[in-house]
């Protein structure tokens, strides 16, 4: 059995209200936030970046996981927003969480499924015996260009998942990948906001291979929507996981304990991992769970994962996502200007 | 050179805190010496902090007493080659700079917790406080060589901008640029009014601040002054002017309750009181202290041990103290080292 | 090639000190240090790494507005002092804007941020730094 053997998370703690941003650009702001359902978006501080809350989520998921840092055998960081273009997040790791240091290392990028990519890794190295256990990271802190609709949605935080075959918590039963190349949404070397194409991001993008990815894995294992307790969809916003599901056929009571971006704003390569840690730590033992990350440019991974006797005992091993949801320092404008660097500082 | 009768000079000592860091200059030294034409004169730098020109001072001492003849100590510091904030960065060097300075610590914050936890402990408000910064002001008002040559009222005070909670633009000694240079002799080459080097001594405090036994207390002042007092042959009750590195309100009245002329807690109101004017139990800081005079960092200790010189001889605008004994405190960073040289008028 | 104002041996050689908090704790009598020692109050000199508990409480703090040019834009730094199980450390507290609520005793966890980088080019320092547990109002 392959599987989670423990998970963390990490959310800033300041929050900015997406009304407050409309406000400042002269945009409706009941009208904004009906377009994304998006309420407010965590900002994380200028001293904050994907090295930092990776150490965060990660440290955590080694706590859950209830083994030694030493015995990880494998980390992968799935980012689209890396400190440094070149130097990898994953050998910070190494030091930060005082893991050995004969352990397998690799940043990964795939826009928002690249956290999902290291998951998938890991699970190679852990399944072919190479390692015990692999430690999973899907986090971003991207900008936003400010004006810019992105702004509205774009999030920070980051997602930790331990890989294994031992005292695992939601066993991994399979995983389906879609991918193709579809020009959605993008960034430039050397530019620091990513650019999309507005209404492309959805239909040819986002649908097609959220859907195609989830549909085929259905076919696959030969099960329907109704043989799953929840369904996780990667969520740029809140509409798109909402109407991937209706389209899918998932009632609505099966999707909200997965969507956190109405809290938190688009973590990107973390934001459907953060549904997914959500709802591990609401779940019962045998809960049946359909996870679909997508990426731009653009593909999907979903995922089949079903939980175990050990996932109630573990959830209270750590902080939880509505802990984090709970902590906040709401900022105006100016500040998170100051804060996620948007004011040209020399 | 003139004002001690151009004796022979054997040797410079040059104190300096920031030297390569603000003017870009090593071995300064020998500049100094080429420029005002000693020939063949050796020079040695020191460099402690602020508490840079003292040990220079200490250096001198013990080498006129081993070898005899002259020496010059001489102490040069110029903060404002450099923005503030840049200036700020080096201060802060003077702190253990890998786990403090590294953080963006700076002794100002380290002071600034020192008074807060004084205040908590002793129950006093920041206007208790403020005694210092006022008595400075007016004291500075007298001194033709102080840089603040003004009074001011309490509200100046206690409005100033907060530089560290609850330290306020008042607490701080102003950076200034400024040299002073003394002569140590082993034996008096002029009759009129000889300063004697009549003692010295040193303690340390914790590096790291946090370590501190107490953040309400200094540890390092008392053994420097008990080391000093010993070697000259003195009491503390024998002391009649005392001058305190002020670097900050809390440090100065600090220094007083670690150097035993207040009980702990005391030192505001006793200050307050006028335990420590000229003409009460001992003038402290008659100058205006670093607050008024100006605080030059690396040529600090120089500049009090002077002014302490000129107190003992009753010049201008020291006339009526009539004082014959003096203790001077200097310090590195916020109590990571002290050096008190005690100073005696010859008959 | 770009103008290096940062040291990174300095940085580098204390990583473990900056990311963990790797103490020295005497093998004789227990004394933890922190910044590590190589030599025992007790003039015992082995001493072994120990990492600090990353849970504690907070002793005393300052707002501190003038800072030095590394900091000029994160102004104004919160310095406290901050009690890890005996050890005391002082370093910045962060996410807590406005820290009237705070006093001495209110617990207080070790957080993994960037400490200063050498302009838009050079390396980025991490360290520890402080935040209250639960948060500014607590």
């Amino acid at each position: 059995m392959i599987g989670i053997v423990g998970w963390g998370t990490y959310i800033p703690r300041y929050r900015i209200k997406t009304t407050e941003i409309a406000e400042s650009w002269g945009d409706d702001p009941l009208r904004i936030k009906d377009m994304y359902l998006v309420e407010e978006k965590a900002v994380g501080l200028f001293d904050e970046d994907t090295v930092t809350m990776s150490v965060e989520a990660g440290r955590i998921a080694i706590r859950r996981a209830g083994i030694d840092a030493s015995h990880v055998g494998a980390i992968f960081v799935g980012s689209e927003s890396k400190p440094y273009a070149v130097k990898p997040i994953s050998s910070i790791l190494i030091d930060a969480l005082g893991t050995s240091r004969n352990v397998f290392t690799a940043d990964l990028e795939f826009a928002c499924k690249a956290g999902s990519d290291s998951i998938v890794s890991a699970m190679g190295l852990v399944k072919s015996g190479m390692v015990k256990y692999g430690l999973a990271i899907g986090t971003d802190a991207s900008q936003g260009e400010p004006g810019e609709h992105l702004e509205y949605s774009v999030g920070t935080g980051a997602a930790a998942y331990v890989i294994g075959s031992n005292n695992v918590a939601a066993e991994i039963k399979a995983v389906h990948p879609f991918v193709s190349d579809t020009p959605d949404f993008w960034r430039r070397e050397g530019y620091p906001f990513p650019v999309h194409g507005e209404g492309f991001t959805g239909e040819p993008a986002y649908f097609k291979h959220v859907i195609t990815a989830a549909k085929e894995l259905m076919t696959e294992l030969g099960m329907k929507p109704s043989d799953f307790d929840y369904a996780i969809f990667h969520q740029p916003n809140a509409r798109f996981p909402l109407r991937a599901a209706s389209i899918l056929g998932f009632p609505l009571d099966k999707v909200k304990d997965g969507i956190v971006v109405d809290k938190i704003g688009n973590t990107y390569s973390a934001a459907a991992l953060m549904g997914l840690a959500n709802v591990l730590e609401k779940a019962k033992p045998g809960s049946k769970i359909l996870m679909v990350p997508f990426g731009s440019g653009a593909g999907a991974n979903a995922f089949y994962i079903e939980t175990t006797d050990l996932v109630v005992e573990k959830a209270k091993m750590g902080k939880t996502v509505e802990q984090y949801l709970a902590e906040k320092v709401y900022i105006d404008y100016s500040y998170y200007l100051k804060y996620r660097k948007l004011i040209r500082l020399h | 050179m003139s004002a001690s009768g151009n004796p022979d000079i054997r040797m410079i000592y040059i104190a300096s805190a920031l030297m390569e860091l603000t003017s870009e200059q090593l071995n300064a030294g020998n500049v100094l010496r080429e420029y005002i034409g000693l020939k063949g004169v050796p020079t040695m730098r020191i460099e402690n902090g602020d508490g840079s020109s003292s040990l220079a001072i200490l250096a001198a001492v013990n080498d006129v007493k081993l070898k005899g003849g002259c020496v010059m100590v001489a102490g040069v510091e110029k903060p404002h080659e450099v923005t503030s904030t840049k200036l700020n960065k080096f201060v802060s060097f003077s702190t253990n700079s890998e786990y403090e300075a590294f953080f963006g610590v700076t002794p100002a914050a380290q002071a600034a917790i020192m008074a807060r936890e004084y205040m908590n402990k002793y129950e006093y408000s920041y206007e208790d406080i403020a005694v210092w910064p006022l008595k400075m002001h007016e004291r500075g008002a007298q001194n033709p060589n102080a840089y603040f040559r003004k009074a001011v009222k309490i509200k100046d005070i206690t409005e100033s901008e907060l530089v560290a909670d609850p330290l306020r633009l008042y607490d701080v000694a102003p950076y200034v640029d400024g040299s002073a240079a003394v002569i140590l002799c082993a034996e008096p080459n002029k009759r009129d009014a000889v300063i004697q080097v009549s003692g010295a001594g040193m303690g340390v405090g914790s590096a790291y601040f946090a370590s501190k036994q107490a953040y309400d207390a200094l540890e390092s002042v008392g053994p420097a002054t008990k080391q000093a007092l010993k070697e000259s042959g003195m009491e503390l009750e024998d002391v009649r002017v005392v001058n305190v590195h002020d670097t900050y309100s809390i440090i100065g009245l600090l220094s007083l309750e670690a150097m035993g002329l207040s009980k702990q807690g005391m030192a505001p109101r006793l200050m307050r009181d006028g335990e420590f004017d000229g003409g009460g139990r001992v003038a402290v800081n008659m100058d205006g202290g670093l607050k008024a005079m100006g605080f030059p960092i690396g040529a600090s200790g120089l500049y009090q041990l002077i002014s302490s010189a000129i107190q003992l001889k009753g010049e201008k605008p020291f006339e009526s103290l009539n004082a014959d004994t003096a203790l001077v405190h200097d310090m590195v960073g916020v109590d990571q080292e002290s050096i008190v040289i005690a100073l005696r008028r010859g008959d | 090639m770009v103008e290096q104002n940062l040291s990174i041996p300095k940085y580098w050689r204390r990583t473990q000190q900056y990311y963990r908090l790797v103490a020295t704790r005497c093998a004789k009598c227990g004394k933890t240090y922190f910044p590590p020692r190589r030599v025992c109050d007790c003039g015992n000199d082995a001493l072994d790494p120990f990492e600090l508990p990353k849970n504690g409480s907070l002793v005393t703090l300052t707002v501190l507005r003038s800072v030095s040019v590394d900091f000029e834009k994160q102004r104004p730094l919160l310095i406290g002092v901050v009690d890890l199980g005996g050890v005391k450390l002082m370093g910045q507290i962060v996410d807590c804007p406005s820290p009237t609520a705070l006093r001495a005793g209110t617990p207080m966890e070790v957080v993994f941020r960037r400490v200063k980088e050498d302009g838009e080019h050079g390396i980025i320092y991490y360290g520890y730094k402080f935040r209250p547990v639960k948060g500014c109002e607590s």
